[in-house]
């Protein structure tokens, strides 16, 4: 719990105040085993993401030996090989940069235009807010996933379409939280004064609205980063995402079903990584969460 | 404002977006080249055979007229012809998304007590084992795609065990029985899906409910533990997982057009996906549009059952 | 993922701990016993049938995918719509899982005039299934509904300076003949299953083939929907008495090949009518599946524009097929179902193949050489590609990287890939590299000429060669087999040097099926169906 904030709004300027309520976020930190579990695990994923799979596997991804096909795991490839006799484990390491390239763009393109849109209507009010409340609401209309596969294949496969498609389902999500979080800031009473002290609206939505609704933008984020690398998988597995070739976790779980009686290695080592990034981002953005409603 | 009113500025608002939606979906269309006529008459068919088609087939004509056309003619009933199915598309697209419904509904209607009574024994012994298991099984699951689920699910007991069909499509004259059989597993990886955050919502009201001061008196005064439950517990913990519930049906929507190309399901989201590829656009339209209904419709009707349960909230948002 | 507002969870804290850590342990004990359970792979199939006569009765289920667009023998081109429909109807001749004509509807044929005038017999006595004899006229109404240009046939562009519109009379009942363009040598692979929308229909046929099919084949139409499947029951008046054996067939789309085989390892269907060899090969023993392999004269041709860089020059084209390793390309691709290639159109399965032309393989140092000679020191390309040629276009990329040249993959749905107009910019046969998977042909001519004659209809690498158009007129003309070899040999020999297409290798092909419950069901190299013999086990 952060008791700092109470008695010094007097002292300490706002921003100074969000600030303490973020890092009161990860006061205590250590003493929840699950979480930092879940980061470790998430950190690892980054890692591998950034450092490449040339620095970690054994073997190039792409290489075929076709006397290795379907080859058990073993001393010779750790996680076994796959029908053109690639190395799984290689192709694991290597799946993981696509998702962390896609995911985490879309997320931060959607968190951006997402918190200006919601801040500006909550800020703004007036005929400005309904407005956007009206237009959030028309582009609702369809569940995230359908939207996201229909423009998809409509569109055409590239990451860029892929980061774009899927930034523009969670956009609306982001405002309208933004949106209700500022509200709720807008009724106390420093931004009475800012308007009595006739702030500039855009002074008031950047200097003092946005740094108190830092943490709920950072629960958003990082509630979208899941469900981005759930999208990004999902749109792979249709076979909408990544080009051919691509060692991509939801591909590589698409293109390896059917060999799951003779070569369970090929299927199961995708499944589990994307089983173990989404699981683990959810888990920090449930912490996280958890933290912002005890604050 | 009043349900009547609020209900009427909801319902009529949904029209309007739909019309939206379907000139966002056809101006969609035209970005990718490849023509329908094309994929009807193969790639050896000869340049002239395929403008022949075209014109037949009024593709031909500048864009907003077959935009028009073809709106005018969906809002009168007539929603065409597939191009690549040869089959009317109303008839095509409505079956599909019965088919799609009766998944849905199945799996809605599983996962309610599943996610309540879940949610209610992890409340009741928060901060034991029980809770743990419930809570931290259901936050992964909740996280996992459902393809993956469903891959697993289908492989292990389908391929591999036999317990289930590989395929979920209904034969014709199916009973009860062989109906839910054929649709267990795809149903179970939407259930999977969707219980975690019900339940874990239940859970923090369960838990809230049972701190009350309500509860506390009633239990110093030797009212059983299973008699607050029934009279009090279940009905005030449950009344927020009204809300969730509303959440997850975006996901349980979305979920199905996985779930229809896994389990070889014909529904609503297989047709979806496969007429978008093919570019054939009256189905891809009305598949678009029926889906969008009923999600918004849904939605609508989650809503207001939400703000009917809980009297708190005033209709038309607090502002 | 379920979180699109905040829950308002107070109170205590939701401690995983030990949960999260058991949760982890299971999985990787899954993933052992997984591991373990791939173990039987071992158990021999039942292969061989069991002696004696066949029985009578049974209902086959088939998976396939689904027809790309309507079922209209006129216009089909996709392998379901082709099996559906060669279940129902027949040719005047069909083409055996040797490749090997056989009499179907017509008896016999004898060629006159040099080749220029072809003369059919039909078999008597065969009724279509509402009872209207098949005579002669049903047979040219049948083939000038192909040549007309009002119904769009594919079958076109196969006659295409062969047979005209006009060119089919029928002089009596039984006869039907066929007066050519030019002398064409193998003309009844023509009227044979090898073209194969030349089904036989009643000359009253509109196009609604889905509703009324109405053929000679041994099974017919009960019931079709164009998303789920089709149904089809025996032909109790088929001319072939005793046949088929089967009471009836049932087919079931599926969305795509991962569904399909999955179906029958869980044994919801008996067999495929399109196994994909990378699939079901190694499947093979597993369950009760046993795969029936056949030859093949499939192929997917990388082609190569041969008028513009970097292709342009022949070394550098030369370069590339010197580059690729073909016995590999053969055991990922095809899964070692099929023959290697040697860079020309005539598969050793044709008649007449030439059979003394050194194989073409792997040579790195040879590459270094054609490039260095060209003058492309560093080569890189774009290869274009549909989705079926996706593994192999990976495969194609990996290889030629170990060489030093790159190659970048640019995938086009299929529908872009065939799009267009095909005299300006179709993608298939206007980009610089592409890789177009051709369906198993009865004979050369038919990929020789539209591919790599000048001004070929399909000829994608823009080759002209006029000593290849001489030699290939010549062919066709050839009676005698000595003559159409040594033309055949001219043919391959510019082709092989030349390169305007990689011929990597001939695919066979496979069927997958349950040898435990059916027999009599064989591989096809253009994946026909005749399941005329087969029968219960």
């Amino acid at each position: 719990m952060n008791s700092g904030v109470g008695g010094h709004t007097g002292t300490k300027t706002v921003a100074a105040v969000g600030t303490e309520r973020v890092a009161g976020l990860t006061r205590g930190a250590p003493r929840d085993v699950v979480a930092v579990a879940a980061g470790a695990v998430a950190a690892a994923w980054v890692v591998v993401a950034l450092a490449g799979w040339r620095v970690l596997a054994p073997r190039d991804p792409a290489l075929q030996t076709p006397s290795d096909r379907f080859a058990r795991p073993g001393p010779e490839h750790w996680l076994g090989a796959d029908q053109f006799g690639r190395d799984v484990l290689a192709r694991v390491l290597a799946g993981a940069r696509p998702v962390l390239v896609v995911a985490p763009l879309a997320t931060a393109l959607a968190v951006i235009v997402g918190t200006v849109i919601g801040l500006s209507a909550a800020g703004l009010g007036g005929w400005f807010d309904g407005l956007v409340m009206r237009v959030l609401d028309a582009v609702t209309v369809f569940p995230s996933i359908i939207a996201a596969t229909l423009f998809a294949a409509l569109v055409g496969r590239s990451r860029l379409v892929l980061i774009l498609v899927i930034a523009a389902t969670f956009v609306p999500i982001v405002a309208r939280s933004v949106r209700a979080a500022t509200l709720v800031e807008c009724a106390k009473p420093y931004v009475e004064a800012a308007r009595l002290r006739t702030e500039p609206t855009w002074s008031l939505l950047v200097r003092e609205l946005l740094p108190n609704v830092r943490a709920t933008v950072l629960v958003e984020a990082t509630s979208r980063l899941g469900d981005a690398v759930f999208a990004a998988a999902t749109l792979s597995f249709l076979g909408l995402g990544e080009p051919p070739g691509s060692p991509e976790w939801g591909a590589s779980v698409s293109e390896n079903r059917v060999w799951l009686t003779i070569a369970p290695w090929t299927l199961l080592a995708p499944a589990l990584a994307i089983a173990s990034l989404v699981v683990a981002v959810a888990l920090l953005a449930d912490a996280l969460r958890r933290r912002v409603d005890a604050s | 404002m009043t349900v009547g009113s609020y209900l009427l500025r909801r319902l009529a608002a949904i029209p309007l977006t739909l019309l939206g939606a379907s000139l966002l979906v056809f101006a969609a269309t035209v970005v990718l080249p490849g023509n329908v006529a094309r994929t009807i008459l193969g790639r050896e068919a000869s340049d002239a055979s395929v403008a022949a088609l075209s014109a037949e087939l009024g593709l031909d004509r500048p864009l907003p007229a077959q935009y028009l056309s073809w709106l005018g003619r969906f809002l009168t009933g007539d929603w065409g012809t597939s191009a690549t199915l040869r089959a009317p598309v109303r008839e095509l697209v409505l079956d599909r998304l019965g088919a799609s419904m009766l998944i849905a509904g199945i799996a809605f209607v599983v996962l309610v007590p599943v996610a309540l009574g879940l949610g209610l024994l992890a409340g009741l012994h928060h901060d034991r084992w029980p809770d743990r298991l419930i809570s931290g099984v259901a936050l992964g699951l909740g996280a996992t795609p459902e393809f993956v689920t469903g891959v697993v699910l289908l492989v292990v007991f389908a391929a591999t065990l036999h317990w289930f069909p590989t395929s979920a499509r209904l034969p014709p004259g199916a009973g009860s029985l062989d109906t839910l059989w054929h649709l267990t597993l795809p149903v179970v990886s939407l259930v999977l899906l969707c219980t975690g955050y019900v339940a874990r919502h239940v859970r923090a009201s369960t838990v809230t409910v049972l701190a009350s001061p309500y509860v506390r008196a009633a239990r110093l005064r030797g009212m059983s533990s299973a008699r607050l439950v029934r009279t009090h517990v279940l009905r005030n913990a449950t009344v927020p997982a009204a809300s969730a519930l509303g959440v997850q049906l975006q996901f349980l929507l979305g979920g199905l057009v996985v779930v229809e190309l896994l389990f070889d399901y014909p529904g609503v989201g297989a047709l979806l996906l496969r007429s978008a590829t093919d570019k054939d656009l009256p189905t891809l339209q009305a598949c678009a549009m029926v889906l969008g209904a009923a999600y918004m419709l849904i939605v609508l009707a989650a809503d207001l059952v939400y703000r009917l349960l809980d009297p708190r909230v005033r209709l038309g948002g607090a502002r | 993922m379920p979180h699109a507002r905040r829950p308002s969870v107070r109170g205590r804290r939701l401690v995983l701990g030990r949960r999260a850590f058991l949760g982890a342990t299971a999985a990787a004990g899954l993933a052992g016993l997984l591991t373990a359970c791939g173990a039987d792979q071992g158990s021999p199939a039942p292969g061989a049938a069991p002696a004696g006569p066949p029985r009578p009765g049974g209902t086959l289920r088939v998976g396939t995918r689904p027809p790309a667009t309507s079922v209209d023998p006129v216009t089909m081109y996709d392998g379901s719509s082709i099996a559906l429909v060669q279940l129902v109807a027949e040719y005047l001749v069909w083409l055996d899982e040797d490749l090997r004509l056989q009499p179907q509807l017509a008896e016999s044929w004898t060629s006159g005039d040099g080749g220029k005038r072809w003369t059919f017999t039909l078999r008597r006595g065969v009724r279509f299934t509402d009872g209207t004899p098949m005579d002669s006229s049903a047979v040219k109404a049948s083939f000038d509904r192909l040549l007309d240009p009002a119904h769009k046939s594919a079958a076109i562009s196969a006659f295409a300076t062969i047979l005209g519109p006009g060119g089919v009379s029928a002089p009596d009942a039984a006869t039907v003949t066929f007066t050519l363009q030019r002398p064409f040598a193998e003309f009844p692979y023509l009227v044979s299953a090898g073209n194969y929308n030349a089904v036989i229909l009643k000359a009253d046929y509109a196009g609604d083939f889905t509703r009324s099919a109405i053929g000679t084949g041994p099974f017919t139409l009960t019931s079709y929907d164009p998303s789920t499947g089709a149904s089809f029951a025996r032909n109790t008046g088929y001319w072939q008495a005793g046949k088929p054996y089967l009471d009836a067939v049932d087919v079931h789309f599926y969305a795509d090949d991962q569904a399909d085989l999955i179906a029958l390892q869980g044994g919801e269907i008996d067999t495929q009518f399109l196994s994909v060899a990378s699939l079901a090969t190694p499947l093979a023993g597993s369950g009760g599946i046993v795969v029936d392999k056949a030859i093949g004269t499939a192929l997917t041709a990388f082609t190569l524009r041969t008028d513009r860089p970097p292709f342009d020059r022949k070394e550098v084209r030369q370069a590339l097929a010197y580059g690729l390793n073909r016995p590999d390309v053969l055991t990922s691709i095809g899964s070692g179902v099929g023959v290697l290639g040697n860079d020309h159109l005539l598969a050793p399965a044709f008649r007449g193949a030439p059979t003394d032309l050194p194989q073409r393989a792997q040579d790195r140092a040879k590459v270094g050489e054609l490039l260095a000679a060209a003058g492309v020191p560093t080569l890189g390309f774009t290869l274009t590609f549909d989705p079926p040629s996706r593994d192999y276009a990976v495969t194609i990329q990996n290889q030629l990287q170990q060489v030093g040249i790159t190659v970048e993959l640019d995938q086009r749905t299929s529908s872009d890939f065939y799009g267009g107009n095909q005299a300006t910019d179709t993608p298939w046969l206007f980009t610089t590299a592409n890789l177009v998977a051709w369906a198993g042909r009865a004979v050369p001519s038919q990929l020789i000429t539209p591919m790599v004659t000048s001004g070929g209809v399909w000829n994608g690498s823009k080759y002209a060669n006029p000593a290849l158009d001489r030699a290939a007129a010549a062919y066709d003309a050839a009676i005698a087999d000595q003559e159409r070899a040594a033309q055949g040999q001219i043919i391959a020999q510019a082709l092989r040097e030349d390169v305007p297409v990689i011929v990597s290798y001939w695919s066979g092909t496979v069927r997958a099926f349950n040898g435990a419950t059916f027999r009599g069901i064989r591989a096809h190299p253009s994946s026909y169906v005749d399941f005329r013999s087969v029968s219960r086990v």
